[in-house]
């Protein structure tokens, strides 16, 4: 997990792989979006309306919880394609979750303001890190028994 | 395995529901129960004794005698700092008996020992404040391995410490280690199911 974390960090990792990366992210929540609110532009990383901006920064583009859980995967005892799978869907899981994140949070910017703060910091939180440890538990469930099964 | 996943979302919905009110009703006097316990924290290793930390609402104003009057004070958000509350609250709701004698007692010990990892990201937060936000006065009191050190402490708390604190607390304290798994049992053929 150090060693991911070291290499996000890098800034030529940061600058060549992390900001485009978070560039699609903010593209991506902002289609999600069009489907009920009209008027959403993105430049470069920024999200922005007539009424409300939305910069997605390190830390929102879902990278994190996505090396949380990369971590947990690879440390686990399983087979390099259970892991490979395992990575994949839940890369993809937390990264679709995360645009869900959002869209959600960049309505709440625009229509209901005072109650961003609240959402941003406890609930999309908490909700990411809870989806990801459920992602493990559930990965963890199908992989562990294989070698358990097989050695009977 | 769906057999127990259901209840499980159940229970894990209602912890987090639980433990989003509860941290949100008691954020604000949480902040001056933190303040109290932190401020003296932080006193003790300055000569001479300088910081004061002034809660109001979910926000920790900190201020030195030592700043001039006229400058403005920094501040922290506690709010990113505490909210992993409902994560460790979601994650012990999610035992195969939430409000059995075992659970509960282990629950409020995490929560004690979350205030403590709480106390001391409010000391690496000042700290971080202290060394890297101050413009000149930083870099007057504080050397580069300081200013690494505590820009990268703040820093692996926001990142990792956060989330990993009440996950790591659960997985010390729960009550068994199965519980939160379905229970293992043979079918009629020998075959291990879930």
């Amino acid at each position: 997990m150090l060693v991911l974390y070291a290499v996000v960090a890098l800034n030529q990792v940061n600058d060549r792989v992390i900001v485009p990366f978070t560039e699609v992210v903010a593209r991506g929540a902002a289609m999600l979006l069009r489907g009920v609110e009209s008027g959403v532009g993105v430049t470069g990383t920024v999200m922005r309306s007539p009424r409300f901006a939305l910069d997605v920064r390190n830390g929102c583009n879902g990278v994190e919880a996505a090396i949380l859980l990369a971590a947990a995967i690879l440390a686990f005892p399983a087979t390099l394609r259970s892991r490979l799978l395992g990575l994949t869907v839940a890369c993809v899981a937390i990264e679709l979750l995360n645009l869900v994140r959002l869209s959600t949070l960049f309505w709440l910017g625009e229509h209901y303001r005072r109650i961003f703060d609240f959402f941003h910091i406890a609930v999309w939180q908490s909700l990411i890190i809870l989806a990801a440890i459920s992602i493990f538990i559930l990965w963890s469930w199908k992989f562990a028994e294989k070698p358990l099964a097989e050695s009977r | 395995m769906l057999k127990n996943l259901w209840p499980n979302l159940a229970k894990g919905a209602a912890g987090f529901l639980l433990g989003l009110v509860f941290w949100w009703a008691l954020s604000a006097p949480y902040a001056h129960v933190l303040a109290s316990l932190t401020e003296p924290l932080i006193r003790i290793a300055e000569r001479p004794p300088v910081t004061r930390l002034i809660a109001g609402g979910t926000e920790l104003t900190i201020d030195r005698d030592d700043f001039p009057a006229a400058s403005p004070r920094p501040g922290l958000m506690l709010m990113d700092i505490t909210a992993n509350i409902i994560l460790l609250a979601t994650l012990f709701s999610v035992t195969r008996k939430p409000l059995s004698d075992s659970n509960v007692p282990r629950f409020l010990l995490a929560m004690l020992a979350l205030v403590v990892v709480h106390i001391a990201a409010v000391i690496v937060n000042v700290q971080s404040i202290y060394a890297l936000r101050l413009g000149p006065w930083s870099a007057v009191h504080y050397g580069p391995i300081a200013r690494n050190f505590w820009g990268a402490a703040a820093h692996f708390y926001t990142v990792v410490g956060i989330f990993g604190a009440p996950f790591a607390l659960w997985w010390l304290l729960r009550p068994s280690p199965g519980s939160f798994e379905p229970q293992r049992h043979r079918g009629r053929r020998g075959r291990l199911s879930l």
